[in-house]
C-alpha cells in the first residue's frame, strides 16, 4: 500500500522517522512553510528557511526513498510582525516559482488579527499570480469562526474551491467545508486535533470525496505514522479500500495537481534510490548500514 | 610536474583557464544545440533568451527560469554526474529544462553592461535561493560565465554543500576548480570527493593539481580506513602514492598488503 503524507514539517523529524515512514509505504510528503516554535526576528532566517525546504530537506528525504514537495508562505503567527512580514512578502515570489512547490501555504488565521487578515488576502493574491493551489491553516482557537472567514475571503478574491485545501479540520467544520466545495484535510494528532477513530467516522458519514489525511507532524506531540496507522483503523472498520487508497493518497495528488508539480510519475517510475552512494563523510548517513531500494 | 606542484600548488591555478574552460564550454554549447534541436522545445529555448535580453534584476531572471520550468517537460534525466565517465556524457546527463535555463543565465551574464562586483551580487543570491537542480545547472555553467574569476566564492559554497548532487556538479566532469581553486580549496574539494565516493577520475585536473599535501592527507585517510578495516577505492590509493614523501609512501607499503582494495 502506498501512502502520501500532504501535510508534515519533515525537518523537524529525525532520519529514524523517515526510515520508519519509507518502511510503512509513504512514497511522497508535503512541507507546509510554518513557523519554527521560536519567533524568527529577521527576513534571512525565513529565506534560509525557505531554502532549506527546496534543497537540503529536499534532499534528506530522497536519501529514505520518499519524495520531498513544499508549500511556500508565511504562517498566520508570524504576519503579526509586520514590518518582518513585509520583507517576508518580497522575497515569496522567489520561492513561489520553484519546482516542487505544491501551492502557496500555511496561510490564514491564528488570532484572527487585523495584520493576519492583511496578509492571508495578500498571499491568496499571490497564489492566484503564479497559479498554485492555496494550502489554508484553519485556527486552534475560534476554529469553526475561523474556519467560516477563511472560506468567506477565499470567494471574496474569486478562488475556486477546488484550488484550496481548508486543512485542521473536525466534526464541527467538516460540513460546511466540503458543502463549499473545498477539499478538507484532517490532522491526526495522538492528543489534540482529531484522532484515528473520530476519522474513520467522519469517513463513514462523509464517504471520501475531497477527503485528505494527514499528520501534520513536527516538533510538538505528533506521529509521522499517522497516515498509514489511520488507513489501519479504517481498514479494521471495514471502510472499502477504495475510499481508504482516496483519503491517504489520491485525493492528495489531485488536491495539489493544479500546481503542475505534484505528479505520480515522480515517484512511480525512476525514482530508485541507493544509500550507498550517499554513506559515509558528510551525507547524513554517518557509517549506518545502507539500505538499497531494492533490496 | 607533481614536484613542481608540491613546491607551489596554486602556480598551477589559473594555467588551465583559457584552455580547459574554452573547451568544457564549446562542448557544453554543442551538447545544449544538439539536444536542444533534437527535442520539441527549440522555441522555448529561442524565446527564454529573447526573454532575457534586457534582464537585469534577479526578480526577472527568476520569471523567465520558471517560464522554462513550467513550459519544458523534459523528464528529470539523472541528477547525478558521479558517474559520467567524460565530460561530454555528464552534460547529455543534465535535464534539458536545466540546460535551457543555464543558457538563459550565461546570456544575462554575456549582455551584463554593469560591473562584475553587481553580477556577482546577483549571481549569489540566485544560487542561494536556488533549489537543488537550479544550484546545479549554476555550477554547471560556470565556466561558461565572464568575469568566473569573481565566482570562487559560489563554488567554494558547492564544495561545502552536504547535497552530494550539488557538489558532484561542482567536483566531477567541471573545469572550474582546476582553473580557480587556490591548493587548499583544491584539496579540501578532493578530499571531500574521496570520502563521499565519488569516481574521482572525473574530477577534472585531477593529476595536473595533485600535489604533496593533499596526498600525505589522502595517506591518513587511507591509514584511518585501513584502521577501522574498512576498504578503499584502488583509484585513491593510485592518487595518493604519485605525491608522497618516501617516508609515508614506506608506510604505505607496509598496510598495502592487508588493506582492503576496492
Amino acid at each position: 500500500m502506498r501512502y502520501i503524507d500532504p501535510h508534515i514539517h519533515v525537518s523537524s523529524r529525525t532520519t529514524n522517522d523517515y526510515q520508519r515512514m519509507h518502511a510503512a509505504g509513504i512514497v511522497a510528503v508535503v512541507e507546509p512553510a510554518f513557523w519554527l516554535g521560536q519567533p524568527r526576528t529577521s527576513v534571512g532566517s525565513f529565506q534560509d528557511y525557505f531554502s532549506s525546504l527546496i534543497g537540503w530537506e529536499r534532499f534528506r528525504a530522497s536519501q529514505f526513498g520518499i519524495r520531498h514537495y513544499c508549500t511556500i508562505g508565511l504562517n498566520s503567527k508570524e504576519a503579526n510582525n509586520e514590518p518582518l512580514a513585509e520583507e517576508v512578502m518580497e522575497i515569496l515570489p522567489l520561492f513561489i516559482v520553484k519546482d516542487g512547490v505544491v501551492a502557496v501555504g500555511e496561510i490564514g488565521y491564528d488570532d484572527q488579527s487585523e495584520s493576519e487578515d492583511k496578509y492571508f488576502r495578500l498571499q491568496i493574491e499571490l497564489g492566484k499570480k503564479f497559479k498554485k493551489p492555496i494550502l489554508v491553516h484553519t485556527p486552534h482557537r475560534a476554529k469553526k469562526e475561523g474556519t467560516l472567514r477563511s472560506m468567506d475571503v477565499l470567494e471574496e478574491h474569486g478562488v475556486p474551491p477546488h484550488l484550496a485545501i481548508i486543512d485542521h479540520n473536525n466534526e464541527e467544520t467538516v460540513r460546511e467545508v466540503l458543502d463549499r466545495g473545498y477539499w478538507a484535510g484532517f490532522t491526526i494528532y495522538p492528543d489534540t486535533k482529531m484522532g484515528k477513530d473520530r476519522m474513520a467516522n467522519v469517513v463513514q458519514e462523509y464517504g471520501s470525496e475531497r477527503i485528505i489525511v494527514n499528520s501534520s507532524a513536527d516538533w510538538g506531540v505528533s506521529n509521522p505514522l499517522s497516515v498509514p496507522d489511520c488507513a489501519a483503523v479504517m481498514r479494521e472498520r471495514g471502510i472499502d479500500e477504495a475510499d481508504i487508497t482516496k483519503v491517504t493518497y489520491q485525493n492528495a495528488i489531485d488536491s495539489y495537481a493544479a500546481s503542475g508539480q505534484f505528479n505520480p510519475s515522480d515517484w512511480e517510475e525512476s525514482f530508485s534510490y541507493d544509500q550507498a552512494e550517499l554513506m559515509e563523510g558528510n551525507s547524513v548517513l554517518r557509517g549506518q548500514v545502507p539500505k538499497s531500494s531494492a533490496s | 610536474m607533481y614536484h613542481e606542484a608540491a613546491i607551489d600548488g596554486d602556480s598551477q591555478k589559473g594555467m588551465f583557464q583559457n584552455s580547459n574552460c574554452e573547451n568544457y564550454a564549446t562542448t557544453y554549447r554543442e551538447v545544449y544545440q544538439r539536444r536542444l534541436l533534437e527535442s520539441p522545445y527549440a522555441a522555448l529555448g529561442e524565446s527564454a533568451l529573447e526573454a532575457v535580453q534586457n534582464s537585469t534584476k534577479l526578480s526577472q531572471l527568476i520569471e523567465v527560469w520558471a517560464m522554462i520550468g513550467a513550459q519544458c517537460a523534459d523528464p528529470p534525466a539523472s541528477q547525478e554526474v558521479r558517474n559520467g565517465d567524460s565530460v561530454q556524457s555528464s552534460l547529455m546527463g543534465i535535464p534539458l529544462k536545466d540546460m535551457i535555463k543555464s543558457i538563459a543565465l550565461e546570456a544575462v551574464c554575456r549582455n551584463w553592461a554593469g560591473s562584475p562586483e553587481d553580477f556577482t551580487k546577483l549571481l549569489e543570491r540566485l544560487y542561494q535561493t536556488a533549489d537543488i537542480r537550479e544550484q546545479q545547472l549554476i555550477i554547471r555553467v560556470l565556466p561558461l560565465l565572464k568575469f568566473q574569476e569573481h565566482f570562487v566564492r559560489i563554488a567554494t559554497e558547492a564544495a561545502r554543500t552536504n547535497i552530494v548532487p550539488v557538489f558532484s556538479a561542482l567536483a566531477l566532469g567541471n573545469p572550474f576548480p582546476q582553473a580557480h581553486f587556490n591548493e587548499n580549496q583544491w584539496n579540501q574539494m578532493v578530499l571531500k570527493a574521496i570520502f563521499v565516493n565519488c569516481a574521482i577520475g572525473t574530477i577534472v585536473g585531477l593529476h595536473e593539481r595533485h600535489n604533496s599535501s593533499l596526498a600525505e592527507t589522502i595517506f591518513q585517510y587511507i591509514s584511518e580506513r585501513h584502521s577501522a578495516q574498512r576498504s578503499v577505492p584502488r583509484a585513491v590509493v593510485e592518487l595518493c602514492e604519485q605525491a608522497l614523501s618516501a617516508a609515508s609512501l614506506l608506510q604505505l607499503n607496509a598496510i598495502k598488503p592487508a588493506l582492503l582494495q576496492e
